[in-house]
């Protein structure tokens, strides 16, 4: 096709790319964290906890 | 790409062992034991116990006096509880807890396709304790992930529900994005079914996205095994006021991506997980969703889906 044919109407504004941050939480994203009312990063060491947690790092 | 139909595995324990089955996300987990005591699940994953069924995965579970820490090539250290090794056609992954010192007090020994597993308990670490659950978080949900992660699904911080009228909503979420609120605004004002109020597993079934319910709930303490189709989701935030915006697709893949539990110690299980996403965000709208933690949330959304549908 050559240029003469082509719709300059059909073309696409040119967007510039563009970043986006966004908000990475590695201390939700990997498991085995748990949610306490002083915490909500990996298991401390003061966590006594073997059972079964009832907040799953929510 | 879509998601190949799951070859079952076939693998029978031997005779004289004690058995169950559990499903989460479409995926059946056999369990097998000597003594039937350790097959013990908790309340949660109870919900999730099936009959008899041929497995994707398979778990052992057996007891031994002690373990040690491995030798063997650290992949991933998670400053939790848990630390995953190379080894010799597969992996292992051992849980400590300063309760019991620098020992392991639970090991799990799978392949490298997640498909054969080996769980071991120390005695010496857990042999006095009344109750013990073998699988108990976070082994099942990193089993679970890690399965998934080879182009089989992605499981997503969120909440899923059920709406009577309006059919399946997803909206996932960082902690404190309000989970747990829009999870009970929902069963308050329309009477959801709530799938989970904190983590749901996304998978492809039939040129569609279903959402299913995982044992691994919330503050709200909401799971069930159920699963439906979704053809939006939601991206939650605190806001000054209810709005929609669409995000494109690339965003919606890194906003997903956040909000994802990719499996971090190699780079196939990220790819996988990345691509996808990719493939959900391509067949799911994906919207950010400020929100008021009122009534009017809920009214947002079914305005939104009223309009969508007429």
């Amino acid at each position: 096709m050559t240029d003469e044919h082509r719709d300059p109407e059909s073309k696409k504004a040119y967007q510039s790319p563009k970043l986006s941050v966004i908000s990475l939480r590695p201390e939700e994203a990997v498991l085995g964290h748990c949610k306490n009312a002083s915490t909500a990063g990996p298991v401390s060491t003061s966590c006594t906890m073997v059972g079964p947690c009832m907040v799953v790092g929510s | 790409m879509i998601a190949q139909a799951q070859q079952k595995r076939t693998t029978a324990p031997p005779a004289g062992m004690h058995r169950a089955w559990i499903r989460i996300a479409d995926v059946s987990i056999g369990l097998h034991a000597s003594c039937g005591e350790d097959l013990r699940l908790t309340s949660e994953m109870s919900a999730f116990r099936i009959g008899e069924a041929k497995c994707d995965i398979e778990i052992s579970i057996a007891w031994t006096e002690r373990l040690k820490r491995p030798i063997a090539n650290k992949l991933f250290d998670s400053g939790a509880v848990w630390t995953m090794y190379e080894r010799d056609h597969g992996y292992i992954i051992d849980f400590e807890t300063p309760v019991f010192g620098l020992r392991p007090y639970k090991r799990l020994c799978v392949d490298r396709s997640f498909s054969e597993a080996r769980l071991l308990l120390s005695r010496e670490c857990l042999g006095e304790l009344d109750l013990v659950h073998a699988l108990e978080y976070p082994l099942d949900e990193l089993l679970v992930t890690n399965w998934l992660a080879q182009g089989k699904g992605v499981e997503v911080h969120g909440c899923g529900l059920v709406d009577g009228a309006t059919g399946g909503h997803l909206f996932v979420g960082h902690s404190g994005a309000g989970k747990s609120t829009t999870t009970m605004l929902w069963k308050s004002m329309r009477g959801a079914q709530i799938l989970s109020d904190d983590r749901m597993i996304l998978r492809e079934q039939q040129n569609e996205v279903w959402m299913h319910g995982t044992p691994w709930h919330g503050e709200a303490g909401f799971a069930a095994a159920g699963k439906i189709p979704i053809d939006r989701i939601f991206v939650l935030a605190h806001g000054s006021r209810n709005e929609i915006i669409p995000l494109s697709r690339s965003q919606a893949v890194g906003e997903l991506f956040a909000r994802s539990f990719p499996p971090f110690h190699g780079h196939r299980p990220l790819d996988s997980t990345l691509a996808y996403l990719h493939q959900i965000v391509n067949s799911v709208p994906c919207y950010l969703f400020p929100f008021l933690p009122d009534d009017s949330a809920v009214e947002t959304i079914l305005n939104f889906s009223g309009q969508e549908s007429s």
